[in-house]
């Protein structure tokens, strides 16, 4: 063996070897991994196997397998099974697509964890978003016209839910309030007869307890574990400037007289308080004592034991009302001129100005729906803060809230959310 | 004999003065426990010492006793006296015992005119602002009592005629109550349903006065055709024969009643009870005559609403308890015992 021939072996192995390696490298790339971040998430694999099985048993005439029809085999053999916040057994498909919505007030939930494209997947929801959260449904309008368009199956509030009509829609899951669960017990019964999966979340009973669960529960059966995590992370360490302080304290301060109202009836009538739910748990947690602790559930407080009662502090609790002109605005539609003056105006009702409360401008007014969402941190935030205004003062709700929003949420976080009557004085 | 005649009458009017006497302090009784009632702890002394002399303490109890209180308490009597007469003579005029200004629509039609004005907020007049929900209630227990007078003018003002429509306008506005209930958003539909409740709380010095002045305007009213009122019930052809003009009676009684009913209605929303019973009540121990039954009546209503508005702030100290639930949970089981111990031919 001469050199020449040597040499030209040598090269030979060596390109070889480079070819080899080139490929080792190209083929570094998980097989269906398919944004490439060399992990298989459960919906990019049963892309793979839904390719594999159009491959394998539908051959080269892939046209007359209906995708519809490797779907269904799909949702019937590749299953999860989680437990919901009913503490129910539910089995969803792997790859969830179509979801319901039964109450569309989860849509800020659902885009926390579905991304910019979340209507997508939505293939129906309740009507309650349009009815209850206009500015919120506006909103999304604005980014997402598409919204008008998704069905809507009734409301679970006005029992009007539409069975009939979720089943129509074809969906691979159905996401349901635990709070309707009575409710929706017969609909629940007759979507399951159907095949259709019911989940129960629940961010409105018990948020202190259940808005993590939900939040990952929900994150598992459509494939966002990841995303869920985080935000399930963001929740725990807001919620933990609130309860590190709380906990570490030596000795028990005063207790706290605390009111709130829902500002739906302007300063003329007194809207409903808070006894058990909403708020009414939050001041508990935090060691304040809820005036309105007694109070049957959806009803108004006695004016007269008010004034006895003479509250530390009082919450107006906003939303967006636009046929009643001097309620407590608050939300993506307002602007804080506005919601002060809507707010400065319960403090002319009759006795009021006698009230330790108004007197120290320790009057607030916060969002409704911050109670029952993913972001009631801010809600527990704000209450600590106007509770304990020494131990928070460095603490930021509103700061922390628009944060979630850029952090999550597709939409802008804009409007008033929280607020604070006191603050024009000390400008 | 004519003496003996003239004794047991005497006998009889002293009973029935006395009746009235009697329930009269006992109304005055209640309205002062009403006063004296409440979710803060003031004393009886503080509540009547502000009364007296309101300058003397402190701004708070003042509030309380002179904001809160006192036009509840009033508008208690007020409403009680109010609807118990529209009851009285709505019973009176239709022979029928089951008759109210709510079994006539009445109130029915003022609830849809409050609900419409809650969740479209466009009344018949607009502009009114926060009155508004009061003003429609009062404009639509107007248009159905007109209807029921339509009718009624058409097929002479005959009472199974005037009946059947006032109950046929029930259901009618019964079922659009339900339908705006149903197109409402959560928070008009509790204050819908706040209203239908029934509650003196929106009630002030205002609403006193409004009530007050119809009340002492439409009972003088009705108190000259007493007699003609008490003739009535011995029927239609006898009334006639003692030279009453039946039809012309009904319809004025009808126009005062609604007018009783509206302006009471429309500012603490339908208590259905407060028109039946305590003119039956009233019935059974003065009978028919009207010099005592209309006011009797008005006794015994302000005396139920005052009671019941004790029983609701005793109940439920903290919290507002709806006066037509309280109403109703007070008097029926002191109205059954009353119908089980008295065999009454009153019915």
């Amino acid at each position: 063996m001469n050199t020449t021939v040597k040499r030209r072996l040598f090269v030979g192995i060596l390109l070889c070897f480079l070819i080899s390696l080139r490929i080792c490298v190209a083929s570094a790339a998980i097989p269906g991994d398919l944004n490439n971040d060399n992990m298989i998430s459960r919906a990019e694999l049963s892309d793979a196997i839904i390719s594999y099985m159009k491959f394998t048993y539908a051959g080269e005439s892939v046209k007359c397998l209906e995708k519809d029809m490797l779907r269904e085999t799909a949702r019937k053999h590749f299953t999860i099974t989680v437990t919901d916040l009913a503490g129910r057994e539910v089995t969803v498909p792997t790859r969830v697509e179509r979801v319901v919505l039964g109450q569309s007030l989860y849509i800020q939930e659902f885009a926390a964890l579905e991304g910019e494209n979340f209507t997508e997947k939505i293939v129906g929801w309740g009507s309650e978003l349009e009815t209850y959260d206009m500015d919120t449904y506006n909103e999304y309008l604005k980014k997402y016209p598409e919204i008008e368009n998704i069905p809507t199956v009734g409301s679970l509030n006005k029992n009007t839910f539409d069975t009939e009509a979720i089943i129509s829609l074809n969906p691979d899951l159905v996401i349901m309030p635990l709070m309707m669960k009575d409710i929706a017990q017969k609909s629940t019964e007759n979507l399951e007869n159907a095949g259709i999966p019911v989940l129960f979340v629940d961010f409105w009973k018990d948020p202190l307890e259940n808005t993590q669960k939900s939040i990952l529960v929900m994150g598992q059966v459509l494939g966002r574990e990841k995303r869920a995590e985080d935000i399930s992370r963001f929740y725990g360490e807001q919620m933990d400037k609130v309860y590190s302080v709380l906990n570490s304290k030596e000795e028990n301060d005063t207790k706290q007289k605390v009111y709130v109202e829902y500002g739906s009836f302007g300063p003329s009538q007194y809207g409903m308080t808070f006894s058990t739910s909403n708020w009414g748990p939050m001041i508990t947690k935090l060691n304040g004592i809820n005036i309105a602790e007694g109070v049957a559930s959806m009803a108004p407080i006695d004016p007269e034991y008010l004034l006895a009662e003479n509250p530390d502090i009082i919450i107006i609790a906003g939303q967006y009302w636009p046929e009643s002109k001097d309620s407590m605005i608050l939300g993506y539609a307002t602007n804080l001129t506005e919601s002060r003056k809507r707010l400065q105006g319960f403090c002319t009702r009759s006795g009021w100005n006698t009230l330790n409360a108004v007197k120290n401008n320790n009057i607030h007014g916060i969002h409704q729906g911050i109670s029952y969402h993913i972001y009631n941190f801010a809600g527990i935030q704000a209450l600590a803060k106007w509770m304990y205004p020494e131990k928070f003062a460095d603490l930021d709700p509103e700061a922390n809230l628009r944060e979630f929003h850029e952090r999550y949420l597709p939409i802008d976080y804009n409007g008033v959310w929280i607020l604070d009557i006191g603050e024009a004085q000390e400008k | 004999m004519k003496s003996a005649n003239r004794e047991t009458y005497n006998a009889i009017i002293k009973q029935k003065s006395l009746y009235l006497i009697c329930f009269a302090i006992a109304v005055f009784l209640a309205f002062l426990t009403d006063i004296a009632v409440g979710s803060s702890s003031l004393s009886v002394y503080d509540v009547f010492s502000t009364i007296i002399s309101p300058h003397l303490n402190n701004p708070n109890t003042n509030i309380i006793v002179w904001d809160f209180r006192l036009p509840k308490a009033l508008m208690a009597i007020i409403v009680g006296a109010s609807l118990a007469v529209a009851g009285a003579e709505v019973q009176t005029i239709l022979d029928n015992p089951l008759a109210s200004p709510y079994t006539l629509g009445i109130s029915a039609a003022a609830g849809f005119g409050a609900a419409l004005a809650v969740v479209f907020g466009l009344g018949t007049i607009p502009f009114a602002g926060s009155i508004l929900v009061s003003i429609n209630a009062f404009i639509f227990s107007f248009i159905s009592f007109s209807i029921i007078c339509l009718i009624a003018k058409i097929k002479n003002a005959s009472k199974e005629i005037m009946i059947l429509t006032g109950v046929s306008l029930l259901f009618l506005f019964q079922a659009l109550i339900s339908l705006l209930e149903y197109l409402a958003t959560d928070e008009q539909l509790q204050k819908i349903v706040f209203w239908l409740f029934g509650s003196f709380e929106n009630s002030s010095w205002s609403t006193v006065l409004i009530c007050f002045v119809i009340f002492i305007v439409i009972v003088p009213l009705l108190a000259i055709d007493s007699w003609k009122l008490t003739a009535l019930k011995l029927g239609d052809e006898k009334a006639k024969s003692l030279g009453i003009n039946v039809e012309k009676l009904r319809l004025k009684v009808i126009i005062c009643v609604t007018i009783l009913t509206a302006s009471a209605v429309c500012f603490v929303g339908t208590i259905g009870f407060v028109g039946l019973v305590p003119p039956h009540i009233a019935r059974i121990l003065t009978g028919e005559d009207q010099r005592y039954f209309i006011p009797l009546s008005a006794l015994l209503g302000s005396l139920f609403l005052s009671l019941a508005s004790i029983g609701g702030k005793i109940v439920c100290h903290k919290g507002v308890f709806p006066i037509g639930i309280a109403t109703s949970m007070i008097g029926v089981p002191f109205f059954l015992s009353l119908i089980i111990m008295k065999r009454s031919e009153s019915f």
